[in-house]
């Protein structure tokens, strides 16, 4: 008698139904799994048989059991087949009533002892089910919150292979699962801006990155803060919509980062990898590939303190994620394409003591100065809209009583900003100025006569490279943009200027 | 065909032999050339050179390698001039021990100009920096060639500054004029190349011993009728630099620093011992018998600030001051405030240093 039970099978945020179909039929007793399963799914076996075991049923030994997971071409890998298995063994041995199989979809890893356990990339599978038209989908109950958040689809949660056999057998009804108490991660639990005290030049320029997006290189001697005000940066971010977070939230379940408390990721991601990150895990890989840092900051902001001590094949890995937004891993068992849409905040020391320009310790020569610089190549730092320099520590204005803007107003400008973006923008496929290609800076950037004397003069007498032209245009708009104005008129181009000091900055 | 000029590379490039005695050659024979054509008999007969030496000299007589040697120069675009040579400076001339010739690259004219020399230490400051590429440019208006050593820090600012004002400047090589020293200043050293000179007494393919750049120096030193320290530490090439032009008799001029900062120990020690103290290109014309006053014009006086432009150039003219202390001072909004600067920067009366600070030309 063959049963067939419904499960998904991941490729990277992509769901396919994999059919575990079950012949238990008499012959010379054996026990095998074709279908191209990876070692985890072979080791199935064992656990399917112990797990069915200690839930009282017997397992059929002495019967000869194939077991194809079908399509058969593709690789199965991980733990999430062991119910379907346990599952089309048992009502291929008559023990399940088997109307139930034709529209739900199963997955769990089990334990020796029959319960069963949270698997990975429930979010993207359950998306998979819905769209494939399945009514019903019994996973792990640490699973269940993660699952909820998509509607249309009935949850099941179960604990054990016994409650799950008694819910398909009737004996042990489960309603559908519902998340009533949505997790609320608010901005209000991040750091605040309020406690930055003077470096008003770094939190303009955040102001003006968060506003339009722009990646943002910060450079500064080591105490000045500069790691502080990068991870204030998401508070000052607006909240992500709804899509948004699911985008997000599928990605952290493939990578088996959600916690059972916190399903829904609301929060903007904030990443901040330590510089000896190997190159698969920033872009994502493994044999099967798992998403890497690039993609686990999607929609938020993936900060690189340190930007020069990153091996340079990890940097170089940054440029193609930064201009397509995504990024597409090859590895033997396949391609992957993660989305990687995020905003790159670098940190560097201005020299490698550390003090150059700020100190007269900094005792490095032009020579190694230059070198240290170069180690972030040109085409790298052209995705780099906004470089600005930390100013070095006066103690006087630490202990200060003034405090600075806080997080609040700075996101409600940032709010403004974005939306005044979105209204320009609601006939292109980007939302922000910082997407802005060469035709679209020239389309929405147009300055005037005065503004383009302005410039020209400023080109010439502060020899800035034509490199630059663009992303001071972009960085203007923006700049104009938290101004409510319709136009870029001098001060704003003044201000973009006064955002590239790397290039300004002579050794 | 072999001149005097080709036997005088010859000589010269004998680097196994000190300069003394290829002085006493010359006084003996009147020419490299004879040098050159002398038996192996008469060089031996000399009580001056040991035996070593004649089979030294001996063993590097070859007509054909000369040619060779001086057509792969003149290929480069390059000169040689000695001595008797029209362009040779006299100032150089005087000088305790000046080269035999000067291998050469670019403008000639650029020798008989004015000249006055800059050095300074490689790990500039900020200050020193700014201080030097404005008294290179403004001793450039005033029609001076800028005299250096093409070395990083001053040295290289000094070049810019000229090479900005639109003037001649010279850079003196430690090594053979082919090679470019350091590899960072290739551009710069196009630069120079085209509007001005480089010189070295070196000959090609010479790599930049560290011992080629105390002699290297006596040059810079003997080259100058000004020599200025922008900055220096307490002990380095600009120092050995000062003293020979002190004992050439020329007028040793040290920009006054702060006495806590490292760099500019070296030239407040100078200052101590009875160096000049210059804080303007003008301190030094007389020295170096400039007398074109009038092209240096005051920019500052020509030019009208607006309100805030005012209020933020009092503020920087004080001292280097961070963008966070201007705000606190004059109250005003941060983009008014770069917008100031900006517009400030473009009139040429502020600069941007590391460290987002300010500082007023």
């Amino acid at each position: 008698m063959i049963v067939s039970v419904k499960c998904c099978g991941l490729e990277g945020l992509r769901g396919y139904t994999v059919a575990a179909e079950a012949d238990v039929s008499k012959g010379f007793p054996s026990f095998e799994i074709v279908g191209l399963p990876d070692s985890s799914v072979k080791e199935s076996k064992a656990r399917v048989r112990s797990a069915a075991q200690s839930s009282g049923f017997n397992f059929p030994d002495a019967r000869r059991i194939v077991l194809n997971l079908a399509p058969t071409g593709l690789k199965k890998a991980g733990p999430s087949y062991d119910l379907p298995i346990a599952l089309g063994i048992l009502a291929g041995d008559g023990k399940l009533r088997r109307y139930i199989f034709e529209n739900t979809a199963f997955t769990g890893e089990l334990s020796l002892d029959g319960s069963i356990k949270r698997v990975d990339g429930i979010l993207p599978m359950v998306i998979h089910a819905k769209n494939e038209g399945f009514s019903r989908f019994v996973l792990p109950y640490e699973n269940r919150n993660e699952a909820a958040l998509i509607g249309g689809i009935d949850i099941i949660p179960v604990r054990s292979l016994k409650e799950c056999c008694d819910y398909i057998n009737g004996r042990y009804p489960i309603p559908p699962y519902v998340n009533t108490a949505q997790n609320a991660e608010s901005a209000d639990m991040l750091p605040d801006f309020i406690d930055v005290k003077g470096q008003e030049e770094v939190k303009r320029a955040m102001l003006i990155a968060a506003a339009g997006m722009h990646n943002i290189l910060l450079s500064g001697p080591p105490g000045t803060g500069k790691t502080m005000m990068a991870k204030r940066l998401p508070s000052i971010l607006p909240p992500m919509t709804f899509e948004e977070c699911i985008e997000v939230t599928e990605i952290y379940s493939v990578a088996g980062l959600i916690k059972d408390s916190s399903a829904l990721i609301s929060r903007r991601p904030f990443r901040n990898p330590h510089h000896t990150i190997s190159n698969a895990a920033m872009a994502g890989g493994g044999r099967i590939p798992r998403p890497g840092e690039v993609s686990l900051s999607h929609n938020g902001i993936l900060f690189l303190d340190e930007f020069p001590e990153f091996s340079r094949d990890v940097l170089e890995e940054l440029r193609q994620p930064l201009e397509d937004r995504e990024i597409t891993i090859s590895r033997v068992n396949g391609t992957m394409t993660y989305p990687a849409n995020i905003m790159l905040v670098a940190s560097m020391n201005p020299c490698p003591c550390g003090y150059f320009g700020y100190s007269d310790k900094c005792s490095c020569s032009q020579n190694k100065i230059i070198k240290y610089r170069n180690k972030i190549s040109g085409p790298l730092l052209d995705r780099i809209d906004i470089q600005v320099e930390a100013a070095g520590i006066d103690y006087n204005k630490l202990s200060a009583d003034a405090k600075g803007e806080s997080s609040q107003s700075m996101r409600e400008k940032v709010l403004k900003a974005h939306e005044i973006q979105a209204q320009r923008y609601k006939n292109s496929a980007f939302s922000y100025n910082s997407r802005l290609d060469a035709a679209g800076v020239e389309k929405f950037c147009r300055l005037g006569q005065n503004e383009k004397r302005f410039m020209e003069r400023a080109f010439n007498s502060l020899s800035l490279s034509a490199r630059a032209y663009h992303k001071i245009l972009k960085t203007a708009r923006t700049a104009a943009d938290l101004d409510g104005s319709e136009n870029i008129n001098v001060s704003h181009i003044a201000e973009a200027l006064s955002l590239r000091s790397f290039d300004r900055n002579k050794v | 065909m072999l001149g005097e000029k080709e036997y005088m590379m010859w000589l010269s490039g004998l680097s196994k032999l000190s300069h003394h005695k290829k002085d006493d050659l010359l006084r003996r024979f009147g020419c490299a050339g004879d040098v050159f054509k002398a038996s192996e008999r008469t060089l031996g007969s000399l009580k001056e050179l040991s035996d070593e030496n004649v089979a030294y000299i001996c063993g590097s007589r070859s007509s054909d390698g000369l040619e060779k040697y001086a057509e792969r120069v003149y290929s480069l675009g390059a000169d040689y001039i000695i001595k008797d040579d029209g362009y040779y400076p006299d100032i150089l001339r005087e000088a305790y021990e000046a080269p035999l010739g000067l291998y050469i690259r670019g403008d000639k004219t650029a020798l008989s100009k004015k000249t006055v020399s800059m050095v300074g230490t490689r790990k500039a400051t900020p200050y020193g920096m700014s201080v030097a590429e404005k008294l290179s440019g403004d001793f450039a208006a005033a029609g001076a060639a800028v005299v250096s050593g093409m070395a990083d820090g001053i040295d290289t600012a000094s070049h810019r500054g000229a090479l900005k004002a639109g003037g001649k400047t010279i850079a003196v090589f430690g090594c053979g004029i082919n090679i470019c020293y350091p590899k960072t200043n290739e551009r710069l050293m196009e630069r120079i190349i085209s509007s001005g000179c480089v010189l070295s007494e070196y000959p090609l393919d010479e790599s930049p011993y560290p011992y080629n750049f105390p002699r290297r120096n006596r040059i810079i030193a003997g080259l100058s009728m000004a020599l200025v320290v922008v900055e220096a530490e307490e002990k380095g090439g600009s120092l050995i630099t000062a003293n020979l032009a002190a004992d050439f008799g020329r007028e040793v001029f040290a920009v006054p620093g702060n006495i806590t900062s490292r760099a500019s120990r070296g030239t407040n020690e100078l200052l101590k011992s009875g160096a000049t103290p210059i804080t303007e290109a003008r301190d030094a014309f007389f020295a170096a018998e400039i007398d074109e006053y009038e092209k240096i014009t005051s920019p500052k006086e020509k030019i009208s600030l607006e309100k805030n432009e005012k209020l933020v150039y009092d503020c920087i003219q004080l001292r280097e001051i961070a963008l966070d202390e201007i705000l606190s001072e004059t109250g005003l909004d941060i983009s008014d405030v770069k917008f100031a600067l900006i517009n400030l920067e473009m009139k040429g009366l502020a600069a941007r240093l590391p460290a987002s600070k300010y500082t007023a030309l």
